[in-house]
């Protein structure tokens, strides 16, 4: 190809991207300006990428051929040969490596305008300056506990201006994906302004588990006769010299079918296969490629409106299933005013770097209501008088008279409990001149 | 209404990140902590304290029954609250060796509260919170004691068959490992 034709598909490329971009529309959000300045902002955005499996694949994909240019991806898991049918930036030569390093690879090379830096790691290992960074996060996530995580962190990135308003160029919204087989949703989140996951925890189904005087005694279900070899037998036995249980080992899978089969004649339980033993024990939940594809799609697209502002984003969650039919509906759902991470029960308040603890303390009792507050910065206790903590005393009272700026940072949040509170209270401290 | 553009222009990439970010189990634990001292004043049955201060996801509680089957044996627990909470229950250990239809010579404890929510309700719930967990294991020494769905199925049988027996066995392992 000559270089004036590249040059040439290159700058059409996006054409279509550009059509939206430059054209006023009924469809665009009200701060929407018709330029050649959005496409621009799309090259430039930063956007996070977290999961680089079946959703982030496909995330990647899509975002890179909307135009993104810098994009990041972060995962802490290598690549399976049971990834290889629908996480399709790996090849069979790339088992084993990181799939955030060999997706990242893969896009920037295959998508010339793609910038994708890639984060082999937890994302627990990352510090809030990191996440600070982007403009927009999309999460591919397979767990609930990562969520919450992020969405933790990203609450608590919201600050709150001089007058206690919370300061909208702190927020960074939140595009979650997630699919179980033929059915996924997608949420468009603003951290504090907007439902956030865990004012929706309560929508996800309890998790599957068996008590264990159930699976040790009395069990009933083939489940119980899996989980009793894996929780009680291979501890106690140590086969292949003393190896963990790895479900995707053959002949760890069939020691454990061998004695779960006895185990279930013993009590007369039907039941007992290979393919339920293999699902007890890694928890299977067969993946769909198709909805990854649509989810992803859908995650890609919200991406696009927020940067461009060419439409209206999703408000706020979107159900698709695909058992029988295909159903796809948008809900708006609320906010909990009790949210463990988003709601209420956070304020400001000002004071010189000069003033004592103890003229912090009085103020902090006067505005709201307190009788006789503990304070701690996160886990590092300031001031706490409590009976359990005896050792904590001398410290606490000898921060009485320091001046503040000695023991905190001006904009650090301060953790309150006191007898006349139900619940933490927490407190940003701005320094006044 | 919310627009990206602000940020997206006004980004100011050198101001500080100051805040610490407090995982919401610290802030449910700073509330828990101060519950449970509240409640488990002028009493000497439960006693609590924390191994790993200023961390208070590490708690040891010493139960002292005062009446029943194991009264006056000293049985301590090791309570970890993981980062989760309170989506998933805090993971107790026992640490003293006890004869006890519910609690296996290891130290593994059965109680329904502990256990993960599963479909069947009796599980953990956001709605708990340390001083249930407290008020449960201590039940475990009078009327939460439960032989019908034993962990340490020779105990249960025995107190079926010869409670002599079983009595004498508690108090034996009282005398030799719930002392101090």
């Amino acid at each position: 190809m000559s270089t004036s034709v590249e040059n040439k598909s290159k700058r059409e490329r996006f054409h279509a991207i550009r059509r939206l971009c430059e054209n006023a529309s009924e469809f665009a959000t009200q701060y929407f300006s018709p330029g050649p300045e959005n496409l621009q902002f799309i090259r430039e955005a930063r956007i996070l990428v977290i999961g680089a499996g079946g959703l982030g694949c496909e995330l990647l994909k899509d975002l890179a051929l909307s135009g993104f240019g810098q994009l990041d991806v972060i995962d802490m898991d290598t690549i399976d040969l049971s990834n290889l049918n629908r996480q399709f930036l790996f090849r069979e030569s790339d088992i084993g490596h990181s799939k955030a390093e060999v997706a990242a690879a893969f896009v920037s090379r295959r998508v010339s305008t793609c910038k994708v830096m890639a984060h082999h790691c937890a994302i627990e290992e990352k510090s809030p300056a990191f996440y600070k960074q982007f403009h927009v996060i999309v999460c591919g996530l397979d767990s609930i506990k990562a969520r919450r995580w992020i969405n933790s962190m990203l609450c608590d990135l919201v600050e709150m201006s001089e007058d206690g308003e919370i300061d909208s160029s702190t927020i960074i919204p939140f595009v979650d994906g997630g699919t179980e087989g033929f059915k996924g949703n997608v949420r468009v989140i603003y951290p504090k302004m907007t439902a956030c996951v865990e004012c929706l925890l309560d929508l996800y189904p309890p998790q599957v588990n068996y008590p264990m005087c159930t699976i040790a005694h009395t069990p009933r279900l083939p489940e119980h006769c899996v989980e009793y070899v894996k929780a009680i037998e291979w501890p106690k036995e140590k086969p292949f010299d003393g190896e963990s249980l790895d479900a995707d080992r053959a002949e760890h899978v069939d020691w454990v079918l061998e004695r779960a089969k006895s185990r279930a004649e013993i009590f007369g339980i039907k039941g007992v296969d290979h393919r339920l033993c293999l699902g007890v024990l890694k928890r299977i939940i067969p993946a769909v490629a198709s909805t990854n594809a649509v989810v992803a799609a859908s995650c890609a697209l919200e991406v696009l409106k927020l940067v461009s502002n060419m439409a209206m984003p999703l408000d706020n969650y979107l159900n698709f299933s695909q058992t029988d039919g295909v159903h796809c509906a948008v809900v708006q759902l609320d906010r909990n005013h009790k949210c463990l991470a988003c709601g209420e029960n956070k304020a400001v308040m000002h004071i010189e770097p000069t003033a004592t603890f103890e003229t912090l303390m009085e103020r902090l009792k006067e505005k709201f209501h307190l009788t006789s507050p503990d304070i701690r910065v996160g886990t590092r206790p300031l001031y706490v008088i409590s009976d359990l903590m005896p050792e904590l005393k001398e410290t606490s009272e000898g921060n009485l008279i320091r001046p503040v700026s000695e023991l905190i940072d001006g904009g650090v949040e301060l953790l309150l409990t006191d007898p006349s509170l139900n619940r933490a209270l927490t407190v940003q401290i701005n320094f006044a001149e | 209404m919310f627009n990206l553009r602000d940020r997206m222009k006004g980004v100011d990439p050198d101001r500080e990140y100051k805040k610490v970010h407090t995982a919401i189990r610290e802030k449910l634990l700073a509330q828990e902590v101060k519950d449970l001292e509240t409640n488990l004043r002028n009493q000497n049955i439960c006693r609590i304290r924390f191994p790993e201060l200023p961390a208070l996801h590490e708690i040891e509680l010493t139960i002292t029954p005062q009446e029943g089957l194991y009264r006056d044996g000293i049985f301590r627990f090791h309570i970890t609250v993981p980062l989760e909470y309170n989506n998933v229950p805090p993971q107790v250990k026992c640490l003293t060796r006890v004869w006890h239809p519910n609690i296996n010579e290891d130290g593994t404890i059965c109680l329904s509260l502990l256990r993960e929510n599963s479909v069947d309700d009796f599980g953990w719930r956001p709605t708990r919170n340390l001083l249930e967990v407290v008020h449960g294991l201590q039940s475990l020494f009078g009327d939460l004691m439960d032989f019908d769905d034993a962990l340490n199925m020779e105990a249960a049988k025995q107190y079926s068959s010869n409670r002599g027996e079983f009595s004498n066995r508690v108090k034996e392992y009282i005398n030799r490992f719930a002392r101090t």
